[in-house]
C-alpha cells in the first residue's frame, strides 16, 4: 500500500476532535479488520474513503440504541419535544427499571430548561433514585429551587395507563397525572454491535455489548490490544464516566504511538504443514491475536496482539501450535503435590501472604507457574499423574478476574475431561483438584494450602 | 533522564509510578506512612460464589511491580512539607523522623495523596458509634481482608464475639450532608455495602439484611445494582435516612420513616454497618498553596492550568471521590499524559 497515508487513529462511528491524525469510518461501511496494534488494516466499502485504510489504533464509538418504555410518550433524550401550553410537563426516569446516572443529568437539565422557557408550566419529575455524576448535585438543587415537583417512587408505586395517564401512589399521596410525558428510554447496545464483534473478533460481550464483563478490560479496553470501546459499544453505564474514559483512551493511544512491546517473552509458531485452517484458534483466542496467512494457507499468530495465555495451543485439534518453552519440564518426582498456579491470581496472593506473614505458603509443594491455567493440557496432567503418586492442584482465577477472559473455563473443561477419563479407567479421579481464587485472597490461600499440606501428610 | 516525584504511595501513586517506570522514567516515591499501600491495602476480596467486581484483583500486581522495579526509589516515612520550583525543576522538602531532608531535580510532580475516611475526621466520633455492634464498612473491609472462608468452605470469621442474626446498613454517612461539609455523593458506598451484604448473605443465608439509603447510585463498574436485585437477594431496602439510632440492651434500634405507609417505624438489628464517605485529604490545603492548585468547594483539588504547563499532576482521589477501578484508570491516564508530554506526542 505504498503512498497511502497511515492514520494514528481510526474512529468507527462518531468522531471526537483530537490532535491525532485520524479518520472516521462508518460502522456500516466497515467490512474487515486485519493486523494488530500499530498496524491495523481496515477494509471499507465506502465511496468517500479508500478501500483499505491503515491505522495504528481503533476506537469504536457508537451511540446507544434507544428503546421507548412508554409507548406514545416523547423521549427524554430527544431535543425536539412538543409541550402543550395547558398541560404539565412530566419527566419520568427509572421506569420501569433504574436509569443510568447520565439519564439523571439529562433529565435535570431538561426539567430546568422547560421551567426557564415556560415559567408558568408545571413540571413534575418522577424518579426512583437521583444518581450523581459531575454537577448533578448542583442541578438537582437548582431544580428544587426552581419549583420543579420531585416525586420519588418505588417499585409498583407508579403505573402508566395506555392513554398515557400516570397514577402515583405513595404515603398519603394519590395522584393522577396527565400531560406531556418525557420518558427516559431504555439504552441498548449500539446498532451493528454483533457485526463489529465478528469483524474485530471480540469475545461475546456482556449484555450484548462489545466489552466483556471483566475487570481487566476497564475502563475502555476490548480483549484486543489497540481496539478501544466507548459509549454504546462499551457497556450500560459507559456515559457515567465518559470524560474520564475518553481521557484514558486517548492517553493509551498516545502511549501506544510511542511504541508497543510484546507482552509475552516466548515465541509461538503455527506449523503450516499441520494447520488445517479450521479457525478453532481464531475463535477461541480471547485477544484477537490469530489471523489467516493467505500466502501460506495457514493461521498465524500476531506477536504484539498475543498476550501469552496458550489457550490456542490447548485447543488446536492438530497440535500445530508450538511454543519454545515447556512450563511442565520440572515436574516433581519426590511425591510432592504438584501445584499448578496462575501468575495472575495464586502467585500474586502467595507473594502477598509471604510479605504479610513471612511464611512461604508454596513451600512443600512443587509449584508450576503458568501465565493462565488454560495452558494446562490433558497430556500435562497425565504426565504429572504418572510421574509420582501425589495429587495435583490447579489454582485458577475467578471468572470476572481472568486476565485471559475465557482461560479459566478452558481449564475447567480439561479437568472435567481428565476426571471422566480417570473414572473410566477405574483410577482415582480425586487426585486432580481445581480451585478458583482472586489475587486478593492471600490469607485464604495461605490457610487453604496449610490445611491441604496437613491433609497430605496424614 | 526525566525525573518524576510522586507524592503518595497508595494505589494511585503506585500505578503512576509503575507505568512511568515502564516507560523509562526515573521515579522517586514519597510515602508518609511506614508502608506502601495506602487505604486500598486494607480492603478484602468480596467474592461470593461469584466475583462481585470489587476490582481489588487489579491492585496487588501493581504493588508487586512497584517493589521489584529498580527505577523506582521508594522513600517511606517521608512527609512532604514544602516545595520550591526554579527553572522548571522542583525541589521537595520532606520530614523524616523529625529531620528535614531535601530532594532536588524533579521535572514533574504527581500528587496522589488520596482521601480520608469519615471515621478519620477530627470532629470526634459520637459516643453511639463506640459499640462493637456498630461497625464501619472500613472495619468490615479489614475483616474481609483476613477472610479464610472462600477456599476453605468455612464460615466467614467476623471480628465480633457474637453471632449476628440481623445486619443493617446505613448509607450516606459523611456524604450528601451539608452539615458534614460534604454535600457531594462519595460514589463508592452503595457498591461496597451491596457487595458486603452479598458476602454476608453467602456466608449466613439465614441473616436478616437491610439497607437504608437516600438514592441508590450506580457505583462505578458494578452494573447490576438495582432494587430488583436487592429484592431477589432478600435484602430489605429503605428509601430514607434513619431518624434515630438507639442502643438497647439486646439490639440496636433504628427509627425511620416508612414512606410507603407514611408513618414512623422501628426496626431492631444485631449488627449495624455504616458506610464511610470519602473526605478530602488533610494535606489538600497545603498542596493548593505549594503547587498553585484550586481547592474546590468540597475540598478536593483541581488543576488551574494543565499539568503539561505547570508540571504538577493530580492522580486518584486527591481530585474527587472514586472507586478503585476509576482511580486506577485515572492514574493511568495521568501517566499517559506525562509520557505523551515528555515524548512530545500530542493528545
Amino acid at each position: 500500500m505504498a503512498g497511502s497515508p497511515k492514520y494514528e487513529l481510526a474512529w468507527i462511528g462518531d468522531k471526537v476532535e483530537t490532535d491525532f491524525k485520524d479518520i472516521q469510518i462508518s460502522a456500516k461501511d466497515l467490512v474487515a479488520c486485519q493486523g494488530e496494534v500499530g498496524d491495523f488494516i481496515l477494509t471499507c466499502n465506502d465511496r468517500n474513503n479508500p478501500a483499505k485504510i491503515e491505522a495504528a489504533n481503533i476506537i469504536i464509538n457508537l451511540p446507544y440504541q434507544e428503546e421507548p418504555v412508554i409507548e406514545g410518550a416523547d423521549s427524554l433524550l430527544n431535543d425536539n419535544y412538543y409541550l402543550k401550553d395547558d398541560e404539565p410537563a412530566i419527566i419520568v426516569q427509572d421506569y420501569p427499571d433504574l436509569s443510568p446516572a447520565f439519564i439523571s443529568k439529562v433529565a435535570l437539565k431538561r426539567s430546568l430548561e422547560i421551567k426557564n422557557n415556560y415559567p408558568d408550566q408545571e413540571v413534575y419529575y418522577l424518579y426512583q433514585a437521583m444518581r450523581f455524576l459531575e454537577d448533578n448535585d448542583r442541578l438537582y438543587e437548582e431544580a428544587r429551587k426552581a419549583g420543579i415537583v420531585f416525586l420519588k417512587f418505588d417499585i409498583g408505586q407508579l403505573t402508566v395507563s395506555e392513554d398515557l395517564k400516570l397514577s402515583y401512589e405513595r404515603e398519603d399521596i394519590e395522584l393522577e397525572l396527565a400531560g406531556t410525558i418525557l420518558a427516559a428510554p431504555e439504552l441498548k447496545p449500539a446498532d451493528q454491535t454483533e457485526r463489529l464483534a465478528r469483524i474485530f473478533n471480540l469475545v461475546d460481550g456482556y449484555q450484548d455489548y462489545l466489552q466483556l464483563d471483566n475487570i481487566y478490560l476497564q475502563p475502555t479496553q476490548s480483549g484486543r490490544r489497540g481496539v478501544y470501546l466507548l459509549r454504546g459499544s462499551r457497556g450500560p453505564t459507559a456515559l457515567t464516566y465518559y470524560k474520564e474514559e475518553l481521557d484514558f483512551t486517548l492517553g493509551e493511544i498516545a502511549k501506544n504511538l510511542t511504541g508497543v512491546n510484546e507482552i509475552d517473552d516466548y515465541e509461538r509458531t503455527i506449523d503450516d504443514q499441520k494447520c488445517i485452517v479450521c479457525y478453532t484458534c481464531y475463535r477461541v483466542c480471547p485477544h484477537g491475536a490469530i489471523q489467516r496467512d493467505d500466502e501460506l494457507n495457514s493461521m498465524k499468530i500476531m506477536e504484539l496482539a498475543c498476550q501469552g495465555c496458550n489457550l490456542c495451543i490447548s485447543r488446536c485439534p492438530t497440535s500445530a501450535i508450538e511454543i519454545d518453552h515447556d512450563y511442565f519440564t520440572e515436574a516433581d518426582s519426590e511425591d510432592k503435590t504438584n501445584l499448578i498456579i496462575c501468575e495472575n491470581s495464586a502467585e500474586i496472593a502467595a507473594e502477598k501472604y509471604n510479605s504479610m506473614t513471612g511464611e512461604e505458603p508454596l513451600s512443600g509443594f512443587k509449584e508450576i507457574v503458568v501465565p493462565c491455567v488454560s495452558t494446562v493440557e490433558r497430556k500435562n496432567i497425565i504426565q504429572l499423574l504418572a510421574s509420582n503418586s501425589a495429587d495435583i492442584m490447579v489454582l485458577g482465577c475467578v471468572a470476572e478476574a481472568c486476565k485471559h477472559l475465557t482461560g479459566h473455563d478452558r481449564c475447567q473443561q480439561v479437568i472435567d475431561r481428565i476426571k471422566e477419563d480417570l473414572e473410566k479407567l477405574d483410577l482415582n479421579k480425586d487426585r486432580v483438584h481445581y480451585q478458583r481464587l482472586s489475587p486478593r485472597m492471600a490469607t485464604d490461600l495461605g490457610g487453604f494450602l496449610a490445611d491441604w499440606k496437613e491433609a497430605v501428610i496424614q | 533522564m526525566t525525573r518524576i516525584g510522586v507524592i503518595g504511595g497508595g494505589i494511585a501513586g503506585s500505578t503512576v509510578s509503575v507505568e512511568l517506570a515502564e516507560a523509562g522514567f526515573e521515579i522517586t516515591l514519597f510515602e508518609k506512612a511506614g508502608e506502601i499501600g495506602g487505604q486500598v491495602s486494607e480492603f478484602g476480596c468480596k467474592a461470593t460464589d461469584i466475583c462481585t467486581r470489587c476490582n481489588l484483583c487489579l491492585v496487588d500486581s501493581v504493588f508487586n511491580q512497584l517493589n521489584q522495579d529498580s527505577k523506582i526509589k521508594i522513600n517511606k516515612g517521608h512527609q512532604v512539607i514544602d516545595s520550591y520550583k526554579e527553572n522548571d525543576s522542583f525541589t521537595l522538602y520532606c520530614e523524616e523522623d523529625g529531620n528535614e531532608k531535601v530532594y532536588k531535580g524533579f521535572d514533574r510532580i504527581v500528587l496522589a495523596t488520596g482521601y480520608r475516611r469519615w471515621s478519620e475526621l477530627e470532629t470526634g466520633t459520637p459516643e453511639i458509634f463506640t459499640d462493637q455492634r456498630i461497625i464501619w464498612s472500613g472495619e468490615f473491609e479489614e475483616m474481609l481482608f483476613k477472610r479464610r472462608d472462600y477456599l476453605q468452605n468455612k464460615d466467614l470469621e467476623l471480628d465480633i464475639d457474637f453471632k449476628p442474626e440481623s445486619a443493617y446498613f446505613i448509607q450516606c454517612n459523611g456524604s450528601r450532608s451539608p452539615q458534614e461539609k460534604a454535600a457531594y455523593c462519595s460514589r463508592v458506598c452503595c457498591g461496597y455495602n451491596y457487595r458486603i451484604a452479598r458476602v454476608l448473605r453467602e456466608n449466613y443465608p439465614e441473616l436478616e439484611l437491610g439497607i437504608f439509603f437516600i438514592d441508590m447510585q450506580e457505583s462505578g463498574f458494578l452494573t447490576d445494582l438495582s432494587f430488583q436485585k436487592l429484592i431477589d437477594e432478600e435484602i430489605k431496602y429503605f428509601n430514607c435516612k434513619p431518624l434515630r439510632i438507639n442502643k438497647r440492651d439486646e439490639q440496636i434500634e433504628i427509627a425511620y420513616e416508612d414512606q410507603a405507609a407514611g408513618e414512623m417505624k422501628k426496626v431492631k438489628t444485631d449488627l449495624l454497618i455504616l458506610s464511610e464517605g470519602i473526605h478530602p485529604g488533610k494535606e489538600n490545603e497545603l498542596w493548593s498553596k505549594l503547587f498553585n492548585l484550586q481547592l474546590n468547594s468540597d475540598g478536593f483539588l483541581e488543576e488551574i492550568n494543565p499539568g503539561r504547563e505547570t508540571g504538577v499532576y493530580l492522580a486518584g482521589t486527591v481530585s474527587g471521590p472514586g472507586d478503585i477501578a476509576t482511580t486506577i484508570s485515572k492514574s493511568k491516564a495521568v501517566a499517559n499524559k506525562i509520557i505523551a508530554a515528555e515524548k512530545e506526542v500530542v493528545i
